[in-house]
């Protein structure tokens, strides 16, 4: 019997094309050519152009008193001013790569972590399975938000590190489930048969035999808990439980909402970066699709 | 049948068990002593806080061991007494949770289950007409892409400040009184309407997005291809292609539901709405170890239920899983 | 592999209850036991190099202190602070190394913008001081537990009398757990003798506490234990939509202080409601309330209902006006005019320095119709002597006895009393029912809820009303007041809003739905100016100033035992920024000694002109 699993945004059951190294080309060409892959990369990639040059440009520090209180974007302030006089743009660009950092440190330790559980479970079967999941189910279970508010009442100093590795920590349940349902289906093939008749470590033929094929779906998964990680980190700055001594896009909303920005009408301060990270991750979402459809070249026809 | 849900049955209850065991033990493995905060906070003088403090230690069961405490949380769990609150003393803190949650389910269970019903409807029909899933989903990803809190700011500014047309705060009027009457009930409505829709908007996006792209796979799958080389009709096809494919958002939507209980945090943070998140963070920031359990277990308990009822409607509803679970192979 | 598999989650388990345990802060058997004996080896030492220090380095740095990086560098390069390593933060004159944080806790957004400019200034003047933020509860612990570095803090409150504030400022004993106040730990006897001495003298007698206070402010002022740094307000922002003629500084406005903050009810805020008038031609509109017989209030509850008792203080801010509106106390007190106010007292006067002897006004009566009398107040204030945890049992170290003279009459009796503290006390302690209370247990007394609560006051309680973000008050149609002093409530009803952040309550106030709010809203100014909402002052700092806010040094770490080095920190700190920037302008820069400008008499300006 196989239990379904589910992940929110896409699933593959049963057919994973099998990907071999020279088809590499093959992927990135049609990869390039999909609409959906260009214009979400396309869309991530200003963003992070965006956080490298961002602050050659600006010569202020994010939390200093350079200006006027509240000043709309002008040509001096190019994001206009906080209500504490502070430089939108500054806190804007290191923002990003806060949010970035965030991404990149909580989702791929996340992927990592629900990879080595998803393929280990879905491999052995048995107790072994039954123990993981449990595991997964009760990390489910336990309200994660509220561990991690827990945790953040031990620090008393956190910073984007520390966010990233509770993210991370705390995310990984989908990708396992996911990973798992993959494994399940592919340990049943010939070729995995074949290595296990020939005598190969467990581990090895999971890390030479598995895993290259679901490279597509691994990279899927990475990109899937990324664009969450980014979204549970804004979340968490929105409450206040975000890194004490530095700025992020959630941060920035945060401090926005606490002055009331909105109500003396300083869109400036609060708009910009919800919208950065709706961009940036639907960006990821929609290039995520785009590459379901690579991979999957049924889907293409669509 | 009995194997499958004996099986079930026992892993529920060792996760309850494991679960329960870990919210007990997280709030005191916390920094500060809940007493200490609890009389520094009633600016008592020296000598009467000492008076205070062996009365409160021994309110909250906190002079026996620690062993024994964790058998005193069992026997008292089993009785419904979920303890004194510390922030709210001497309130309890069974009455606490159970005078938020009906806010919390009034939000989200409307909200759950319509942006289910709703983003599943408009996935499958993304799903097989071209113009929808150039438009409907962008839209969909957008919205599951789109900060929540963010979006819930801007709808309670446009909407609420700007054209004035919904309130923003509280779950009814600060003039209205609660009863049975028509003019009640629309004010509650009318403050419940700006905060489910930022959660339906939120959750429309992702069900319509896993729609989709299970009705795809399913429409690829061999079946599908043999009923229409049968020259069935494709209502029929689409038909057996979305019970396959609600089956996975079934279990997303245990989950979902399961999250009830932990209340919409920023929801209630962002609209002024009483519930359990709020509670949640306050029991946090205040160190107040028997509320945050209390919490948790509400939690706890709620998730593992809704997961065992998406299990039974499961099996009820998939056929395959009956007979793997007979022995059989699907 | 398995083996791996299962070797890594025991490793995993074993480390998780290591770090668990070694985490855990849960103690049954804790500090506060030894609360009323201890005192710490840190203190002793502390008081010792303290005492020591302040007699040589003390006396030749200046008195008082502004915002002066100059001045501040150059008292730590005589001090013997030198920047060794080149990083740009001093190291002590030993050469070790300073590592400091000032903290507030997390979320009260003014006071973490502040605690940023305090240590951006103070890193520019080469003292390495960081900012944190801890939660609440994380922050009070290391507060009361003398575990951090500075800390901002406000104990203390509009008063009749220095006294209350220099025993916050100046807590005494030092035990371990400081949770009155002193929480740097400043041990000088020869300080806390005065302080006991200021107790000690009549609340009349201006020229004899300014004479002690000008002593305690000298050594304050030389020793620096503490950095006052600016006035907390009052804040009170107002709309004329509804109800009108609130208290402002213009000339012909009632002068109450517009406050529902728990203990402002009897500094003014009660007075005012009698001043309110309902403006002309408001529709009642659709809801159970009449809008034009409602007040609606914002900023004084922060929290659900916990209770109605009016003896457990600190949770009243869940139900401020358990106190004020329901309860009374004696006299009230006018910090405006620094006048007592008979009120539930018709006189009070000491017939000779051990003997107080209270007239009680009669034709008072308690909400279930039984008249209020001597017996309910003797009985209220015995509360304190039958039960040791009762928050004003201390009074009985020196009160000895009370007398009934007469249904009316009361005599209280003394041994060396402390005037200063009676006499707070007598627009702070409320009177409860004897006659429902006297069967209650000392926990009843100490920590119930006191259902269906019978007061006095002006208002009652609305339980119906209650909502998990609003608590509602019902006038009370037989209040005595409104026969005996001609007074009147104008509000039928009091709606006490509690709101989940600034956000809201700035929107709520933008579209008339609050009348008055006193929670602090950033950049309110704003709308002052642009006339949706009315302050005290029309122009800066715009609020009436409450409470001080200092930054606490922990004397017990080093350097901070250094006054010199504490000295130089105060110099350092760019209270300008604070006042213009991070409260734009809504409240003012702070006296060194600290006190508040309504006790501007007995701040000795000689000392500061130095």
């Amino acid at each position: 019997m196989i239990e379904q699993m589910n992940i929110k945004k896409s699933e593959k059951i049963d057919k994973i094309p099998i990907i071999k190294p020279k088809k590499i080309n093959e992927f990135l060409y049609f990869a390039f050519r999909n609409n959906r892959v260009r214009v979400g990369l396309g869309v991530v990639l200003f963003f992070l152009l965006l956080t490298f040059i961002g602050p050659l440009l600006t010569h202020y520090k994010w939390d200093a008193y350079i200006g006027p209180f509240s000043v709309p974007p002008s040509s001096l302030y190019w994001m206009g001013t906080t209500s504490y006089g502070q430089d939108v743009f500054t806190q804007f660009v290191l923002g990003l790569k806060a949010t970035f950092l965030v991404g990149v440190i909580g989702g791929g330790l996340g992927t990592f972590i629900g990879v080595m559980v998803g393929f280990i479970a879905g491999y052995r079967g048995g107790m072994v399975d039954e123990g993981l999941n449990m595991i997964t189910n009760i990390v489910l279970v336990i309200p994660t938000f509220a561990i991690l508010l827990i945790i953040a009442a031990y620090l008393k100093v956190r910073g984007i590190f520390v966010e990233s590795l509770f993210i991370g920590f705390t995310a990984w349940p989908w990708a396992a489930r996911a990973v798992r349902a993959q494994t399940f289906s592919l340990r049943s093939r010939d070729f995995v048969d074949m290595a296990r008749m020939s005598g190969m470590k467990p581990l090895k033929i999971i890390f030479t035999e598995i895993a290259p094929n679901m490279m597509s779906y691994l990279l899927m998964t990475f990109i899937l808990q990324f664009g969450g990680a980014i979204l549970i980190a804004a979340t968490l700055d929105f409450i206040g439980l975000g890194p004490t001594n530095a700025i992020s896009l959630g941060l920035m909303m945060n401090y926005a909402v606490l002055s009331g920005a909105l109500i003396y009408r300083a869109w400036w301060w609060f708009v910009p970066p919800g919208f950065a990270i709706m961009a940036i991750v639907g960006s990821l979402y929609i290039m995520n699709v785009g590459l379901d459809e690579v991979f999957n070249p049924k889907l293409r026809e669509m | 049948m009995r194997r499958y849900f004996g099986r079930k049955i026992i892993i529920y209850i060792s996760t309850f068990f494991l679960a329960v065991t870990i919210d007990w033990a997280i709030p005191r493995f916390m920094p500060g002593n809940p007493v200490v905060n609890l009389l520094s906070r009633t600016a008592l003088r020296a000598e009467s806080a000492q008076a205070m403090y062996s009365y409160y230690t021994r309110a909250f069961g906190l002079d026996v061991p620690v062993w024994k405490q964790y058998l005193n949380f069992w026997n008292a769990l089993f009785h419904g007494d979920l303890g004194t609150s510390v922030l709210l003393f001497p309130q309890k803190v069974a009455t606490i949770i159970m005078k938020a949650v009906p806010y919390d389910a009034f939000l989200l269970i409307p909200a759950i289950l319509l942006s289910f019903y709703a983003g599943n409807k408009f996935g499958a029909f993304a799903a097989r007409n071209k113009w929808l899933d150039n438009t409907i989903l962008p839209l969909g990803y957008i919205l599951t892409a789109t900060p929540y809190m963010w979006l819930g700011i801007l709808l309670a500014w446009s909407l609420g400040i700007v054209a004035g047309i919904f309130p923003f705060a509280s779950a009814y009027s600060f003039s209205m009184v609660p009863s049975f009457s028509l003019a009640f009930i629309l004010d509650l409505l009318h403050h419940w309407f700006l905060p489910f829709i930022s959660l339906f908007l939120i959750g429309f996006g992702g069900w319509a997005i896993g729609m989709r792209n299970m009705i795809i796979y399913e429409l690829e799958a061999d079946y599908s291809h043999y009923l229409e080389a049968l020259g069935a009709p494709r209502g029929l096809v689409r038909k057996y292609a979305f019970r396959n494919a609600i089956l996975p958002q079934i279990t997303g939507l245990a989950l979902q539901l399961g999250v009830i209980f932990s209340g919409a945090l920023v929801t209630e943070v962002v609209f002024s709405y009483p519930g359990i998140g709020y509670w949640i963070l306050q029991a946090i920031q205040n160190q107040d170890y028997f509320l945050l359990q209390g919490c948790f277990l509400f939690i706890i308990i709620g998730v593992l239920v809704a997961n065992f009822i998406i299990d039974i409607i499961y099996v009820t509803v998939d056929p395959r899983t009956r007979i793997g679970m007979q022995g059989g192979s699907a | 592999m398995k083996k791996v598999f299962l070797w890594s989650l025991a490793v995993i388990m074993v480390i998780t209850m290591v770090a668990a345990f070694s985490l855990s802060g849960c103690n049954t058997t804790t500090t506060t036991e030894t609360a009323a004996a201890a005192t710490t080896a840190a203190a002793t030492t502390a008081a010792a190099t303290t005492a020591a220090a302040t007699t040589a380095a003390a006396a030749a740095l200046p008195l008082g202190f502004s915002y002066n990086p100059e001045t501040a560098k150059k008292i730590l390069a005589d001090a013997g602070y030198k920047d060794v390593d080149g990083d740009n933060f001093v190291e002590a004159p030993d050469g070790s190394k300073i590592a400091l944080t000032v903290t507030c806790p997390l979320g009260w957004s003014d006071w973490m913008e502040a605690i940023r400019v305090i240590s951006e200034s103070a890193q520019a003047a080469g003292i390495n001081l960081k900012n944190e933020t801890p939660d609440y509860g994380a922050f009070t612990t290391a507060l009361f537990g003398g575990t951090f570095d500075t800390s901002l803090y406000n104990p203390g409150n509009l008063a009749n009398t220095p006294w209350t504030v220099y025993n916050a400022w100046f807590n005494h004993p030092i035990v371990e757990t400081m949770q009155n106040g002193n929480y740097g730990r400043y041990d000088n006897k020869e300080l806390f003798d005065l302080i006991d001495q200021l107790g000690k003298v009549s609340v009349d007698d201006v020229a004899g506490i300014q004479a002690v206070v000008s002593k305690i402010q000298k050594i304050q002022l030389t020793d620096l234990p503490y950095i006052p740094l600016w006035y907390n307000g009052v804040w009170a922002q107002f709309s004329n939509a509804v109800w009108t003629n609130w208290s402002t500084s213009a000339a012909d406005t009632p002068k109450d202080i517009p406050c529902t903050w728990n203990e402002y009810w009897q500094r003014g805020g009660l007075m005012q409601l009698t001043e309110l008038k309902p403006v002309e031609g408001v529709e009642p509109g659709t809801g159970t309330y009449p809008r034009n017989e409602t007040l609606y209030v914002s900023g004084a509850a922060w929290g659900a209902y916990s209770d109605s008792n009016p003896l457990i203080p600190g949770s009243k801010a869940n139900s401020s006006g358990t106190i004020g509106l329901l309860y009374e106390t004696p006299f009230m007190y006018d910090p405006l005019t620094d006048k007592m106010i008979p009120w539930l007292a018709e006189s009070g006067s000491w017939i000779d320095p051990n003997t107080y002897e209270m007239k009680i006004r009669q034709g008072i009566k308690w909400s279930d119709g039984q008249p209020l009398t001597a017996e309910d107040v003797k009985f209220t204030y015995e509360l304190g002597k039958n039960f040791p945890s009762v928050w004003f049992s201390p009074m009985w170290k020196y009160m000895t006895e009370i007398v009934k003279v007469d249904d009316y009459t009361l005599q209280i009796k003394f041994t060396d009393p402390i005037y200063q503290e009676f006499s707070y006390n007598l627009f702070n302690l409320p009177i409860v029912p004897e006659h429902i209370w006297k069967n209650r247990t000392e926990v009843e007394v100490s920590t119930g809820i006191n259902e269906n609560p019978v007061g006095s006051g002006a208002y009652l309680w609305d339980a119906k009303g209650m909502g998990p973000d609003r608590n509602v008050w019902v006038k009370n149609p037989n209040w005595w007041a409104i026969k005996a002093l001609g007074l009147n409530v104008a509000p039928k009803r009091i709606v006490d809003i509690r709101t989940s952040g600034n956000n809201v309550t700035l929107g709520m106030i933008l579209k008339g739905e609050i009348d008055l709010s006193n929670n602090f809203l950033p950049g309110v100014a704003e709308l002052i100016n642009k006339g949706y909402v009315q302050s005290y002052y029309p122009k800066a700092p715009y609020m009436l100033s409450a409470n001080t806010a200092c930054l606490f040094l922990n004397l017990t770490k080093k350097p901070l035992d250094d006054p010199a080095f504490r000295k130089a920190l105060a110099f350092s700190i760019n209270t300008g920024d604070i006042v213009n920037v991070a409260y734009a302008n809504l409240v003012q820069v702070a006296n060194p000694t600290g006190l508040l400008p309504s006790l501007d008499k007995y701040i000795d300006k000689t000392l500061l002109g130095q």
